[in-house]
């Protein structure tokens, strides 16, 4: 009994004290004070996908009286095994920065005034009423598929509008591209369990050590159980992935093209190509002619292939790239090598380019020549940038010209496929493409008599006025703009919410329930685990509560056959539920019927999603998920061969069951260099390039509120070669102002930082909105994905006396 | 981080001259360390450095070497571009010689409250209260890795639980260094966040006196109990008895921090 009391007495000593220390900790780092000692007992947890990047990593949400109180890595699941980097184990942060938006607003006298859900979802029914044609709806990869889908039946399927867009425009368009005019289907092939079996990984213009953490990490950490994986990175810039690697091949920008033909060219001429994958698997291409750049091409062969490759040789190209011939050389011999087991990584360096389809194709050219396909280890893979830039922007297709599952607007049958299984009106669906991103948004700026034929933009899960490039042109110009009217779905004011019209505020991540579809072709779902504060609210209901709306307006789109609502959810009675009604919003799960209807989009393309109260027991399924005899749901992970995908037939070996030429066959392109869009000259004699950082997170909206990762990296700066900055005067700390054709913006320096640049070249990330780089960038794009250049534009440099 | 840096002007001879300049480096560098701290720690500290024998000290030294005047102009050399950590390089301490007397309630609580203060939340990875080389890792290593024995100001730099996972700054990130980007005239947006972090419990619970405590935390990332519980180390709880190595023998994980979600995920379901 004394025992007993006399452990109680020290254990309570020790505990008092820990509990002032944390206390004192809490209120340090802005929290509430809490006075007593918790256990791990009442924190309940549950599974999410991380809110970032495109990775996909799956972790466990913490929570304790209502809110989210740590994080932990899944060890369950396969993308991260437990493991995280700063953003995801920070990410419960990103719902407490104390500015969150808790009511809808509309600008009244040029300030935004509080009104209520009932007055704002009616002042956008009637915006869009009023001039259904002339409405933009711009949403984003961090769309969860079924918001995605619930904004793209309510503009295509009711409002027979194609004005949908993602800003994965603005990142994944030439990934698109590339897998469409390759493989007639969009998507990787492989997977992230090539990074385990590769023998060299390859980064073309990518920084996963910042930027893929997780999925880096997955491939050096293999170098500590004594495997060898080579890392071959191919940049602009020397980054803390270069740190790493084995060849760190430092080019000049846009000469990427040419460093792919030259790798092809070598490989054809020394007859060191895989002729057998090549006669069994592919066929060649190039563009109709010099100047037509579009996605299909003509057909070419062979002969006509080698003799295109002719130019690039060690010389040129070394010239042109500043990249030795002997590391051109050893690129070959990798490729030449059928042992060795090559995995190509990028990200936005190939895909934020003018030739950034071209690009795309020629990677994925030198692995199907070179055989360097189709077995593990060997993959052409791009990295998203979002959550779920696949699973909603490329899957579910709320681009302007796409419909779900892979299929178009331009396409009769694709278009009869919706109206069937919305059961609408035949001819409902829109055959011509909508406006894409930068058209959509200049539209907007130009005034309405001017041809500006977008008049309202309805905005969701993403900041336009910070990352859409050269600002001023594409988004700033709408200020003064009478008719032109703004309506933004955001969680915190942004350089969006400053100028928009009507604000509405948004349920964000675990404060809803969702499904992202990730860069390996993995579906994963989570349920809401904590309310969202205020009156914000999901961004599928705010979709499903305006086209309510319209419906009670008289919209005839908002009508099925039979009379019903466009969004006619049924609970298990088989009674309407009238989810429209925020107070029903949660009496069934509208995640799920939206979702297991989009599902039925899935098989024509043999993008087979698996059903959602199968995807609710996993951290993930990768598609095709397809249904066994035995009634068990089966990922693939490689896609197109045997052993592996359940649709190539027995004896193929490797099978591209969409191919464009229908003959299940990959196309190899040829595409040649072709300059950037602004070169260096002596007015502005730098090229600038934006990206990323390992600490925030695209706008930094987010990140910027996390006291950890703000305190890591609490501003943008612009990076420089130090003789550059010794020739300007400038040294760590000075501002310097980096002006272009477009506009200028004023940095701190930063020399021998995070990064080098080459000389000539400079680096502005562009998380910070107090620092809009993208007042600078160009808006010039990819002719056939239509996605901007944000890595190459040209500035000078000048020396800011503040 | 062994390798010499490219450039660095070659010895004349390899006399003894350069040792003995090497000796005195070493003392100027150990006294700036030495002098950034004054405590009884730190006088317990400084007996080893004073004590240097053997292959434990000279001949492995590698301190940053200064150009010549005639150089600094160079861009090459500019900006610290082949600046060199010298740290782990620095003289080995030995485990006895930096024994800790046992720490009292109010101490313990001022090492608890700064181990709060660098961790969102209890689990968190821990930031970095110092600044750091931006660009690489290597210099994590220098001090942080398990088989360093490096004395600092009198403190033991934590030694890494998961040494196995090479990319440090995947998961930590500073909050000291590049002062110039938080000049109030630089800084971004700066909004208060109300994000309350779960805690940890403080001590595990015994089934009696003198029971092995069970373990107040989650496992997963600490599978090197050494690395915080090991003795030397700055912590709280260290063991008193280091030599027992298999210490889930008699300490149990608390079921209470099993994390496992709503559903048990069903991996058969997995394809080929």
């Amino acid at each position: 009994m004394k025992t007993q009391e006399l452990l109680e007495r020290r254990s309570f000593l020790k505990l008092s004290a820990m509990a002032a220390a944390t206390s004192v900790a809490q209120a340090k780092a802005g929290g509430t004070t809490t006075a007593g000692v918790k256990d791990g007992a009442g924190i309940r947890w549950d599974k999410a996908p991380c809110r970032f990047c495109g990775t996909g990593c799956h972790v466990k949400v913490g929570v304790e009286n209502g809110k989210v109180v740590a994080i932990a890595g899944h060890e369950g699941a396969e993308v991260n095994k437990g493991l995280l980097c700063v953003k995801g184990y920070h990410v419960g942060g990103i719902l407490y920065g104390k500015d969150r938006l808790t009511q809808p607003m509309l600008r009244k006298d040029g300030v935004l005034q509080p009104i209520s859900w009932d007055e704002a979802i009616t002042v956008v029914a009637e915006k869009i009423y009023n001039d259904p044609d002339k409405f933009g709806f711009y949403g984003s990869g961090q769309w969860t598929i079924p918001e995605g889908y619930a904004a793209l039946k309510f503009i295509k399927g009711g409002l027979s509008n194609n004005h949908l867009e993602p800003n994965a425009r603005l990142c994944m368009a030439s990934a698109v591209t590339g897998y469409v005019s390759t493989y007639g289907v969009d998507e990787p092939a492989g997977c992230y369990d090539d990074l385990d079996a590769a023998d060299v990984v390859i980064l073309w213009g990518n920084n996963p050590a910042e930027m893929h953490p997780v999925l880096f990490s997955r491939i050096i950490d293999r170098r500590t159980r004594g495997e060898t994986v080579k890392i071959v990175d191919i940049g602009t810039r020397h980054t803390r992935s270069s740190e790493f690697a084995d060849h760190v091949l430092k080019m000049k920008p846009q000469s990427d093209l040419a460093i792919a033909n030259c790798i092809a060219r070598y490989l054809v001429e020394t007859d060191r190509y895989d002729k057998d994958f090549v006669s069994k698997y592919c066929n060649f291409r190039i563009d109709k002619d010099e100047k037509t750049r579009d996605l299909m091409g003509k057909a070419s062969s062979f002969e006509e292939y080698k003799e295109m490759l002719q130019p690039y040789t060690y010389e040129y190209v070394s010239e042109l790239s500043g990249i030795p011939s002997a590391e051109l050389e050893r690129l070959v011999d990798m490729f030449a090598d059928p042992k060795l087991k090559i995995t190509s990584l990028w990200c936005m360096g190939m895909n934020q380019h003018t030739r950034g389809t071209a690009i795309n194709r020629l990677v994925h050219g030198i692995h199907l020549l070179s055989g360097h396909f189709g077995t593990p280890g060997n993959a052409p893979t791009s990295l998203t940038g979002q959550p779920s830039a696949c699973g909603t922007a490329r899957e579910v297709g709320t681009l302007c010209h796409t419909l779900p599952g892979g299929r178009l607007v331009a396409k009769p049958d694709d278009r009869e496929d919706c109206e069937k299984i919305w059961n609408i009106k035949a001819g409902s669906v829109n055959p011509k493409p909508g406006h894409h991103t930068v058209k959509m948004w200049e539209k907007f700026c130009t005034p309405t008599e001017e041809g500006g034929d977008i008049t309202t933009i309805l905005v969701q899960v993403t900041n336009p006025g910070h990352t859409l490039p050269n600002l001023k042109k594409l988004f700033t110009n709408k200020t003064g703009l009478k008719d032109k009217f703004l309506i933004v779905s955001e969680v915190y004011p942004t350089a969006t919410t400053e100028i928009a019209d009507l604000v509405l505020p948004a349920a964000l991540w675990v404060e809803k329930n969702g499904i992202f579809g990730n860069s390996e072709r993995r579906t994963q779902q989570w349920f809401k685990q904590v309310e969202p504060p205020g009156e914000a609210r999901e961004d599928a209901w705010m979709t499903i509560a305006i086209a309510r709306k319209l419906f009670e307006m008289g919209h005839p789109g908002m009508k099925d056959l039979d009379g019903n609502f466009l969004f006619n959810l049924k609970n298990e009675q088989g009674d309407e539920v009238p989810v429209w009604e925020y107070a029903h919003y949660h009496d069934i799960n509208v995640d799920r019927e939206l979702y297991d209807e989009y599902r039925q989009f899935s098989f024509k393309k043999h993008k087979h999603l698996a059903p959602y109260d199968v995807l609710a027991k996993h951290t993930g399924l990768r598609w095709p998920v397809v249904e066994g005899d035995d009634g068990i749901f089966r990922e693939t992970k490689f896609r197109f061969s045997e052993f592996s995908d359940p649709f190539v037939e027995k004896g193929k070996g490797i099978q591209f069951y969409h191919s464009v030429t229908k003959d299940d066959r990959a196309l190899i392109w040829f595409c040649p260099y072709e300059a950037p869009p602004e070169v260096p000259d002596e007015e502005y004699p730098f090229l600038l390039c934006t990206g990323r950082v390992l600490e925030h997170w695209h706008s930094g909206t987010m990140t910027m509120r996390v006291p950890q990762l703000r305190q890591a990296m609490p501003s943008a700066y612009v990076e420089l070669h130090p003789s550059d900055a010794a020739a300007l005067g400038l040294s760590n700390g000075d501002l310097a102002k980096v002006v272009s054709r477009r506009g200028e913006m004023v940095l701190p320096t930063w020399i021998n930082g995070r990064s080098r640049p080459q000389e000539g070249e400079v680096f502005v990330p562009f998380f910070d909105e107090t620092k809009l780089i993208n007042q600078v960038t160009l808006e010039a794009y990819c002719p056939v994905s239509k996605e901007p250049d944000y890595k190459k534009c040209a500035v000078s440099i000048i020396k800011h006396e503040a | 981080m062994n390798s010499d840096p490219k450039g660095r002007p070659a010895h004349d001879s390899k006399s003894s001259v350069p040792v003995v300049v090497c000796v005195i480096a070493i003392i100027s560098i150990s006294g700036v360390f030495m002098g950034m701290r004054r405590s009884e720690k730190s006088a317990e500290g400084n007996l080893p450095w004073l004590n240097l024998t053997g292959e434990n000290s000279v001949e492995n030294l590698d301190v940053p070497t200064a150009p010549r005047y005639a150089e600094i102009a160079k861009s090459s050399w500019k900006a610290d571009s082949e600046w060199v950590n010298g740290l782990n390089k620095l003289p080995q301490n030995t485990q006895q010689a930096r024994q800790q007397k046992v720490m009292s309630v109010a101490e313990r609580a001022v090492v608890v409250k700064k181990r709060a203060e660098r961790r969102a939340y209890d689990g968190a990875p821990p930031i970095i209260p110092h600044a750091i080389q931006t660009i690489d890792v290597k210099s994590c290593v220098a001090c942080h890795s398990q088989d360093s024995n490096v004395l600092l100001a009198g403190s033991v730099p934590p030694k890494m639980s998961h040494q196995m996972f090479a990319n440090c700054t995947q998961c930590h990130v500073p909050s000291e260094g590049n002062d110039f980007l938080k000049d109030s005239s630089h800084a971004g947006l700066n909004v208060e966040n109300l994000f309350t972090g779960a805690r940890s419990p403080g001590s595990g619970s015994q089934a009696y006196d003198g029971a092995p405590p069970v373990i107040p935390h989650r496992l997963n990332m600490r599978q090197n109990c050494q690395a915080c519980h090991g003795s030397g180390m700055a912590n709280a709880i260290r063991t008193p008895h280091p030599q027992q190595q298999s210490c889930l023998q008699c300490h149990a994980p608390n079921a209470l921090f099993d994390n496992r979600e709503r559903f048990q995920l069903n991996h058969f379901y997995k394809g080929k």
